[in-house]
């Protein structure tokens, strides 16, 4: 479709393997709008609504926390990594999903990359969700995302509570 | 489905000994720690750690023969893992056509 494009990112996320899974979902698509509008779209809190499925509140830098409330109630958060403005956005999951009674379930902590491209026809997005590397495994094993005293098992009335910082 | 488990799939899959002890074993029909020590670049302690990671995970298991324990790879986790990456690529698809439609409608552009 874009020849030119998947020579690298898909390759390097691809294992040689033939029992291993991919542990990577990447997509791309060109879409009809500058990349200022673009990136608009991805870092806008109501403009990011308007698309992703959950309503969203986002701390644009580094180190920024990214909240996500899906309208079943599940919320879920994410750290703000990396902020190139126009050029690429990357946030990294906590490794837990709330749901609306307070619950707190497992989920992959995996990163997910915005990357644009500006063309003549518009902007390239790639959005890459991938599986925490084995580094980030290893910081998974004693979480530093997690606020003292928040761990898996905690539960409040308000499951919205430990999103609001 | 063990949904709950797929991240510590991905925990185990992450360390790139533990993908090449995975490699082996799927080579053979139950496989020992000292014969995956012997073809593998790490000890049989090594070997004997990330077993116990693998198989925490549910990804491989242990059987008895005799004096030796022979492993073999389980499909399930990977199985699930795969359903995971699709129903995150079929997540992805959607939003991207919201994306583009959101786009398309934006009066504010020029």
């Amino acid at each position: 479709m874009y020849p030119n494009e998947g020579r690298y990112a898909t390759h390097e996320l691809r294992l040689r393997s033939r029992v291993m899974p991919e542990q990577a979902v990447e997509r791309e698509i060109l879409l009809p709008a500058p990349a200022d509008e673009v990136w608009a779209a991805l870092t806008d809190d109501d403009r990011l609504a308007a698309w992703f499925g959950a309503e969203a509140r986002l701390e644009l830098r580094p180190g920024g926390r990214a909240t996500f409330h899906w309208p079943d109630g599940t919320t879920r958060n994410a750290t703000v990594e990396v902020v190139e403005v126009e050029r690429l956005l990357i946030l990294r999951w906590f490794p837990f999903a709330d749901d609306a009674r307070g619950g707190r379930r497992r989920q992959p902590a995996t990163t997910l990359r915005f990357l644009l491209q500006a063309t003549p026809q518009g902007t390239r997005l790639r959005v890459t969700e991938s599986a925490p590397t084995a580094h980030e495994a290893l910081q998974e094993d004693h979480p530093p995302a997690l606020e003292a005293g928040q761990g898996p098992s905690h539960s409040s009335g308000d499951p919205r509570a430990s999103a609001a910082v | 489905m063990s949904k709950h488990q797929i991240d510590m799939v991905f925990s185990a899959l992450s360390d790139p000994t533990r993908r090449e002890v995975i490699e082996c074993i799927s080579e053979e029909n139950g496989v020992s720690a000292s014969q995956l020590a012997a073809r593998l670049p790490v000890t049989r302690q090594a070997v004997a750690k990330h077993l116990s990671a693998l198989s925490e995970a549910g990804l491989v298991s242990g059987e008895r023969h005799g004096r030796q324990k022979l492993y073999r790879l389980t499909p399930g986790p990977m199985g699930d893992v795969m359903g995971w990456m699709a129903r995150v690529g079929a997540e992805w698809d959607d939003r991207l056509q919201a994306l583009e439609r959101h786009l398309a409608s934006g009066e504010d552009r020029g």
